[in-house]
């Protein structure tokens, strides 16, 4: 039975084959069957200190706790049976004979565990009559994780993550028994930068995040599975919106890129999406111009510039169908110079990455340079200039040096033509992460719905410039049709793409 | 590996090397040589304290941290000259630790956990310390005193100095 390092078990009636040295959690998993579990966590040491996985091993006398029991071959488990119930609903009475049951005010209410254990597991009435602990509440561990100590169940997920993962060590626990309480060290304020994290951890309320909390409720939201623009990395995130506006960010499991983890800094980063100060239309000499307006008098400039030279700068934060639909303007213009502006900053060993944009191996791929350190002083007719995030401009005297501009950018920005940008939360597309990964962004919101996106407003420009050119109609015929056009994208589709992206066919030098 | 640049006392450290080598682990060692730290450091344990055990055993401070909030006998607030504890579980407690602990608070002026004005003792209520058939009795720093009455409480901490 056994062969090849594989065991065969029987889980609930169900033959499972699966590796050995796996515990008895994964191994339901695999066939289907959630044992529940909060302090148990794939990437996470083994500590058993929640007892809510105990599982019957036929011929084991005791109850074994899923999460530290390593499967062996012919074991047969229930994970269901009446003993197993029973005893778990004795374990949810222990872990709620303290617990505030403040549901109502709490930020974790609909994606908390407890709950849905207690839904699950939980026999629906408490027999404890007495006054319930009380512990500190609404205490902050600095600017962006606040803790409810009352809520905690003390499954040591965010000590374990600070010590295995982040490598800070930066919390413990205080006293023994009832008294017990997480403590951070020095003066309690967290300093790691994958801090966040923890809330995520955070199988119950204890720990809830600063930028999110009283939000909103997260049944009222709507998620989108995307990935993270702030750094090339491009961590697979799902994003949180409601009524057209971004309210969080979490990391979304992918074993080629991120795990189950993901940075502060770009889950924090999306604060431009709901910016008030950004522009819904288009402007064409200072005034509102509809698309179709500004979009001629775009032509007219770009045309009129042509024996002057035109200088074209994209934006490493465009999808790839953005930067081809760029690519395919310049080429009908003709234009030579064309670069995209990357900024840079610091890296770690984890997942920050010193690229502080999502996509400048697409740029790269679409045949933009590395905008130069010392541009030259060359004068251009103008400058089609497509404005990346605050962290890095085009010099100002680089634009003075063109006579005339059109200019995308998400607030306005003086120029004769100045067209709104989207961000990534508004569109499809995929973009070109670190490691030469191909991966989708997906529209989870629409900011105002006079914006168009870029890679459709190009298009048109496109059409204007040469008018046998033809749009695709969606993002995902974009990539179709650019990924028949380029060697390196050859035989990626968008569904293989899918949710956890692909690589490159071919490794082409665009690091 | 941190012997030359220990923060401890060449004893405190020879010491420790002894013990590390009853366990497989040199982290099995820690309660023990935590014993032997507090009592060379004024009996608790500061954060500099924390942070230097950690560096002696190549651990995680918050990992001291934790052990020292979990364990009664470790102090992670400064205490007096002498440490007095006093049994309140129950064979005690029915044969009248609650009015020990008044006598105390009363007499010497401090309550579970303080130290008296002139820093001689610290007073705290302990759980059960193994006297049950001498009870009530109490651990003053390392020596028991058994069948307690208020008049013998007052003689034994009396004559500490």
């Amino acid at each position: 039975m056994s062969d090849n390092g594989h065991v065969t078990l029987t889980i609930d009636g169900k033959e499972a084959t699966v590796p050995a040295g796996i515990n008895v959690i994964e191994a339901a998993k695999q066939v289907g069957i959630e044992v529940p579990h909060y302090c148990y966590h794939p990437r996470l040491s083994v500590v058993g200190n929640c007892r809510v996985c105990l599982c019957e091993i036929e011929g084991v006398g005791q109850l074994q706790i899923g999460c530290n029991t390593l499967v062996r071959d012919g074991m047969v488990v229930n994970t269901t049976n009446e003993r197993v119930s029973r005893m778990r609903e004795g374990v949810m009475e222990f872990l709620l004979i303290n617990h505030p049951l403040d549901c109502t005010i709490c930020d974790q209410a609909g994606e908390c565990k407890l709950q849905d254990y207690a839904v699950d597991h939980g026999s629906g009435i408490t027999r404890f009559e007495f006054d319930k602990g009380k512990k500190p509440k609404n205490i902050s561990w600095g600017d962006r994780v606040v803790f409810d100590a009352e809520r905690c169940i003390l499954c040591t997920r965010c000590v374990r993550f600070l010590d295995e993962i982040a490598g800070t060590d930066e919390i413990s626990i205080d006293h023994r028994g009832e008294k017990s309480q997480l403590v951070v060290r020095g003066d309690g304020k967290l300093t790691s930068p994958y801090q966040m994290n923890i809330i995520d951890l955070c199988p119950v309320g204890a720990l809830t995040s600063r930028d999110f909390r009283f939000k909103s409720r997260v049944w009222f939201m709507k998620f989108t599975p995307t990935i993270d623009t702030s750094d090339a990395r491009g961590c697979n995130v799902v994003a949180g919106t409601r009524d057209n506006r971004m309210l969080r960010m979490v990391p979304r499991y992918n074993p080629n890129v991120n795990d189950y983890w993901m940075s502060d800094h770009g889950r924090l980063h999306y604060a431009f999406v709901n910016d008030e100060d950004r522009i819904v239309m288009p402007t064409a000499g200072g005034k509102p111009a509809p698309y179709p307006v500004a979009l001629s008098r775009a032509q007219a400039v770009l045309e009129g510039a042509r024996d002057e030279g035109i200088l074209c700068v994209a934006s490493s934060y465009m999808t790839n169908e953005e930067l081809f639909a760029l690519k395919g303007v310049c080429d009908a213009l003709g234009v030579e110079d064309r670069y995209f502006l990357l900024p840079m900053g610091e890296g770690d060993d984890l997942l920050i990455h010193p690229e502080k944009a999502p996509n400048a191996r697409g740029c790269r791929l679409a045949g933009f340079r590395d905008a130069p350190d010392d541009w030259s002083s060359q004068e251009f007719g103008a400058l089609l200039y497509v404005k990346p995030r605050e962290l890095i401009e085009l010099p100002a005297e680089v634009i003075e040096r063109c006579k005339k501009k059109v200019v995308f950018s998400l607030t306005k920005h003086a120029s004769d033509v100045n067209i709104p940008l989207t961000t990534w939360v508004e569109k499809d597309g995929t973009m070109v992460s670190a490691g030469d990964r191909v991966q989708c962004v997906r529209q989870g919101m629409v900011y105002e719905p006079t914006l168009l996106t870029e890679r459709v407003v190009l298009d048109r420009l496109h059409t204007l410039l040469d008018p046998a050119f033809k749009g695709a109609s969606t993002a995902v015929l974009a990539f179709q049709r650019m990924a028949d056009e380029h060697p390196a994208l050859d035989g990626l589709t968008w569904l293989s793409v899918g949710l956890l992206g692909a690589k490159l066919n071919k490794a082409e030098a665009l690091a | 590996m941190s012997g030359n640049e220990s923060k401890f006392s060449s004893e405190l450290v020879a010491k420790v090397n002894e013990l590390w080598k009853r366990y497989p682990h040199k982290k099995a060692a820690l309660i023990p040589a935590m014993h032997l730290i507090q009592a060379e450091r004024d009996g608790w344990f500061s954060d500099e304290t924390v942070a230097d055990t950690a560096a002696l055993f190549g651990l995680p401070d918050m990992h001291v941290r934790g052990v020292v909030g979990f364990y009664d006998m470790f102090h992670s607030e400064p205490v007096g000259r002498h440490v007095v504890r006093l049994c309140k579980t129950l064979s005690c407690k029915l044969r009248g630790a609650d009015g020990l602990i008044q006598h105390v608070n009363e007499r010497y002026g401090v309550k579970n956990g303080e130290t008296t004005q002139d820093g001689c003792f610290t007073f705290k209520h302990f759980e059960c310390l193994g006297h049950c058939a001498n009870a009530p009795m109490m651990l003053v720093d390392d020596e028991k005193h058994l069948d307690l009455t208020a008049d013998k409480l007052d003689s034994v901490l009396g004559g500490l100095s």
